[in-house]
C-alpha cells in the first residue's frame, strides 16, 4: 500500500501555540497518559498535553484518507508507516529508520501487535 | 475474550468499517481458538453455579441495602475545556467529595512560568499566583530540582514529583531521571519538585504527617485545576478526595500558610494564605498563570 503524502503540512493548535510540520516529518509520535510527544526525523521533540487519542483526531481530520501513511500501535504510539526498518517479534521491537534521516529510533510494542503489524506490511505487498 | 488495547494496531484515517473489511488488515478471529471457546463456556457454567448458590444464601433485602451502599456519587465534571476555550480565565467552584470540602480554580486559557517575585495584583494578565517549590527553613533553599527559564538553580530528588513547564504548558508527572528537567533546560522552560500526590488516577504514597490546608496542581481529562482543601486534611485524605474526585494527574503545592491570590473575571482580586516578606526568604518561588505568554523575571 503505498499512501500518497499530503503535501501541506498538519497544524497543530493548542491554547498557547501553534505547530505546523510536515507529515513525511513526523517519524512518530508516542504517549504518556495525558501527554503526546511528536517526534520528527531529525529528532526534535515537541510535547504537547493532550493525549494520543486526541492527537489521532487532529491527524485524521487534516489528512483524511491520507492520514492511512500512520499505524496506530497499541494504546501509547502513532507511527510513520514510511520510517518502519525492521520489525523483531521475539525481541518486542520496532526500529524506524530511513536514508534520509541518520538516526534510528528503536522502540517497543507487544508481540501481537507486532506480529499484526507484519502482516499488514505483508498483505500489503500481496495485495 | 478480554480485549487488550496494547495488542492492537490500527491504520489511521480508515472508518471502522472499512478497516474491519480491510483484507490487508490481520483479523482476529472473534472467539478465539477452540480451547479458550471451551475455558470461556466452563468459566460460564462456574460464574452461573456460584451466582445461583449465592442468590440462595444471601437474604434478598440485605442485598438492596448492599446496592445502595454501593452506589458512588459521582463527581461533577468540569465544564471547561482550555484547548476549546480562547477565553483566559480562572472558573471557580466548591464541591465535596468523602467529607472532603475542595476549592476547584479552573485554569482556562492561562499560560503558566514560575517566578521568584510576587506578580503585582495591579497587573491584570495574571489570573493566579501561588507558591511552587519548598523552600527550607534553615539555610533557604529550594527543595528539590529547580529550573527557571532554562537555568538549573538547585538540585535534589527527594520529592519524586514534577511540574515542568514548556511554553506555558503545565506537565504534572513522576520521575526520579532528568529527563523531563533536561527538556525544560534544553527549551528554556520551567520546572520545579513536590510530592506526587495523584499519578495515573492513582494515590502515591507520602510521608507528610500530620493535617494542614493542602493545595495542589491536577489534570482532569484536559483540564488543568488548582485545588486547595477548605479545611485542614491529611495529604492522604485529600490525595484520595481528589483521585475519586477524577483527577488523573494531581501534584502537591506548598500548603498551610503559604500565600497566593487568584483574580476573579470581574478583575476583583482574592487572597490566601499570609503574605511573607522576599527578604527573609529570597528563593520564596510562585507559580504564575497569565493570559498571556509574556511571564516576569
Amino acid at each position: 500500500m503505498k499512501v500518497k503524502v499530503k503535501k501541506s503540512p498538519i497544524v497543530i493548535s493548542t491554547v498557547n501555540e501553534l505547530v505546523r510540520v510536515c507529515p513525511e516529518r513526523i517519524v512518530y509520535i508516542s504517549s504518556d497518559g495525558n501527554y503526546s510527544t511528536m517526534v520528527l526525523h531529525d529528532k526534535t521533540e515537541q510535547v504537547f498535553s493532550f493525549n494520543l487519542s486526541h492527537f489521532q483526531q487532529i491527524i485524521e481530520k487534516q489528512m483524511k484518507e491520507e492520514a492511512a501513511l500512520f499505524i496506530r500501535i497499541g494504546k501509547s504510539l502513532i507511527i510513520n508507516r514510511e520510517y518502519i526498518y525492521k520489525i523483531n517479534i521475539s525481541r518486542q521491537l520496532l526500529v524506524l529508520a530511513d536514508m534520509k534521516i541518520e538516526h534510528t529510533f528503536a522502540l517497543s510494542a507487544s508481540k501481537e501487535a507486532l506480529r499484526q503489524l507484519k502482516q499488514l506490511l505483508e498483505n500489503e505487498i500481496e495485495a | 475474550m478480554i480485549r487488550n488495547e496494547e495488542d492492537e494496531i490500527q491504520v489511521l484515517g480508515a472508518p471502522l468499517r472499512e478497516r474491519e473489511n480491510d483484507k490487508s488488515l490481520p483479523q482476529r478471529k472473534p472467539w478465539g481458538n477452540g480451547k479458550s471457546v471451551r475455558f470461556g463456556i466452563i468459566v460460564l457454567c462456574v460464574m452461573l453455579l456460584l451466582g445461583g448458590l449465592a442468590w440462595f444464601v444471601c437474604d434478598r433485602e440485605e442485598s438492596e441495602v448492599e446496592e445502595e451502599i454501593q452506589e458512588i456519587e459521582q463527581p461533577a465534571v468540569i465544564p471547561v475545556d482550555p484547548l476549546s476555550s480562547s477565553v483566559a480565565s480562572v472558573v471557580f467552584s466548591v464541591d465535596s467529595i468523602n467529607d472532603v470540602k475542595i476549592r476547584i480554580y479552573a485554569l482556562n486559557g492561562l499560560s503558566a512560568g514560575l517566578s521568584f517575585d510576587l506578580p503585582d495584583k495591579g497587573d491584570t494578565t495574571v489570573l493566579l499566583a501561588v507558591q511552587a517549590a519548598d523552600i527550607r527553613r534553615d539555610n533557604g533553599g529550594i527543595v528539590g530540582d529547580f529550573v527557571l527559564r532554562g537555568e538549573r538553580l538547585a538540585r535534589g530528588k527527594r520529592k519524586s514529583g514534577y511540574c515542568a513547564l514548556l511554553d506555558g504548558q503545565v506537565l504534572l508527572g513522576v520521575a526520579t531521571d532528568d529527563e523531563a528537567m533536561e527538556r525544560c533546560i534544553r527549551q528554556k522552560g520551567d520546572f520545579f519538585r513536590q510530592y506526587p500526590l495523584v499519578i495515573n488516577g492513582e494515590i502515591q504514597e507520602n510521608r507528610l504527617k500530620g493535617k494542614a490546608l493542602r493545595r495542589a496542581l491536577a489534570r482532569q481529562g484536559e483540564t488543568l485545576c488548582f485545588v486547595e482543601s477548605c479545611n485542614r486534611e491529611s495529604v492522604y485524605d485529600f490525595a484520595e478526595a481528589l483521585a475519586d474526585f477524577g483527577f488523573s494527574e494531581a501534584l502537591y503545592l506548598v500548603g498551610g500558610n503559604s500565600y497566593g491570590w487568584w483574580r476573579e473575571s470581574n478583575n476583583a482580586v482574592h487572597e490566601f494564605g499570609q503574605p511573607i516578606t522576599g527578604a527573609s526568604y529570597p528563593n520564596l518561588n510562585y507559580i504564575v498563570f497569565r493570559s498571556s505568554g509574556i511571564l516576569s523575571e
